[in-house]
């Protein structure tokens, strides 16, 4: 009988921490997708911001509004590959690394918050200038962005089949020289 | 016999307090879902006002350039991304306010929330569409204050603007698709 009443008693805490306490919370896709319109958002003042003081003149505004823009525009592009990970995660029924990169979404939206008018982080902040001077490298498969627009200098060589079907294409070339493929044969001097 | 009334009486009164205060607790947090979603809401009307004041600002302005101005196709295409962005934030933000209203008289907290999550949403890309009519105007600003050394950076400053915006227009498509998602399975 004793026994029957503890049960009972243990039943009704554990309902009233049920209804009293809520959920423990779930990486939810929905509200990661609006934290990354958030963090777009925040990219579209920071800019309307930088636009703004342009007219001004004043060198100075215009560097900070500039720095303030670019570090946004890189958290928005943190932002966009936690979310690919959150999706990843959740296709993979990974609930851990979904939270872990829920996290990262958030900590994203409170960084850029941060970053429209508070502290510019210093790692992500670069001039437009320097970055579009950056973007001008052929390097060939350099980090690129979800906003960078394609390079047209860039030569595939990272790829072993492109490589050997360039080398390819120059070995029948030298076949078919009037060397008969033997260049090293040429003369040093045409006499 | 008292032990048995008591332990009886002690469940009872857990569970009723526990009931009472778990339904005030769910009203408490739909007022609180209302109000963030109304926050949002204030700022993206705010945003959309000024937008409005430069649009009546930009008319005049558009008189003082010179018809045979070599920007005026740049100051054309300003105007319609201008014009676009502005239906797109006036009907965003009649949509996020048609969202809130929404939100106290869900069924439950999880719809509450659902409502919440559009109508902040939805205010954002009212928000980012009305920045981005500013961005032009400031554009056309510059043009007619003969401001040439700014018109560089206005020209990037809404080419990511506009980048970003389709980026927030997106989320909210996302957002809308899985929240459909959750209620059709």
């Amino acid at each position: 009988m004793k026994m029957k009443y503890f049960y009972t008693l243990a039943l009704a805490v554990a309902a009233v921490a049920t209804i009293g306490l809520s959920p423990a919370h779930a990486a939810d896709a929905a509200e990661a997708s609006g934290m990354l319109a958030d963090i777009a958002s925040i990219v579209v003042q920071a800019n309307q911001n930088l636009a703004t003081v342009a007219g001004s003149g004043d060198v100075d505004a215009i560097a900070e509004a500039s720095a303030r823009a670019d570090a946004i525009d890189s958290i928005m592009a943190e932002a966009i590959e936690s979310y690919s990970a959150l999706e990843k995660a959740k296709e993979g029924g990974d609930e851990d690394a979904a939270d872990a990169s829920y996290e990262d979404c958030a900590s994203a939206l409170r960084r850029a918050t941060e970053a429209l008018s508070g502290a510019i982080p210093e790692e992500t902040a670069q001039s437009k200038h320097a970055k579009w001077k950056e973007g001008q490298k052929n390097t060939g498969g350099g980090p690129g962005r979800a906003y960078d627009p394609p390079n047209p200098y860039f030569v595939p060589w990272h790829t072993q089949n492109l490589q050997d079907f360039y080398q390819g294409i120059f070995d029948k070339f030298y076949a078919t020289s009037p060397h008969g493929g033997r260049y090293w044969e040429k003369p040093a001097t045409p006499e | 016999m008292h032990r048995h009334n008591f332990v009886s009486l002690m469940v009872a009164a857990t569970v009723g307090f526990g009931g009472i205060a778990g339904v005030a607790r769910a009203d408490q947090a739909m007022d609180q879902l209302a109000s963030d979603a109304n926050k949002s809401i204030m700022v993206a009307e705010v945003a959309v006002d000024q937008a409005r004041i430069a649009i009546e600002n930009g008319k005049q302005l558009v008189a003082v350039i010179p018809a045979d101005s070599p920007l005026m196709s740049e100051v054309k295409q300003m105007l319609m991304a201008a014009a676009e962005n502005w239906s797109i934030a006036v009907d965003s933000l009649s949509g996020a306010k048609e969202s809130a209203s929404k939100i106290s008289t869900a069924s439950n907290i999880e719809v509450a929330k659902d409502y919440k999550l559009l109508a902040q949403v939805n205010s954002r890309v009212a928000l980012s569409g009305a920045k981005v009519v500013q961005t032009s105007l400031l554009f056309v600003d510059a043009v007619a204050g003969n401001k040439g050394e700014a018109l560089d950076i206005i020209r990037m400053a809404m080419q990511d603007s506009l980048a970003a915006t389709s980026q927030v227009q997106f989320n909210y498509e996302r957002v809308k698709a899985l929240i459909l998602g959750k209620y059709s399975n």
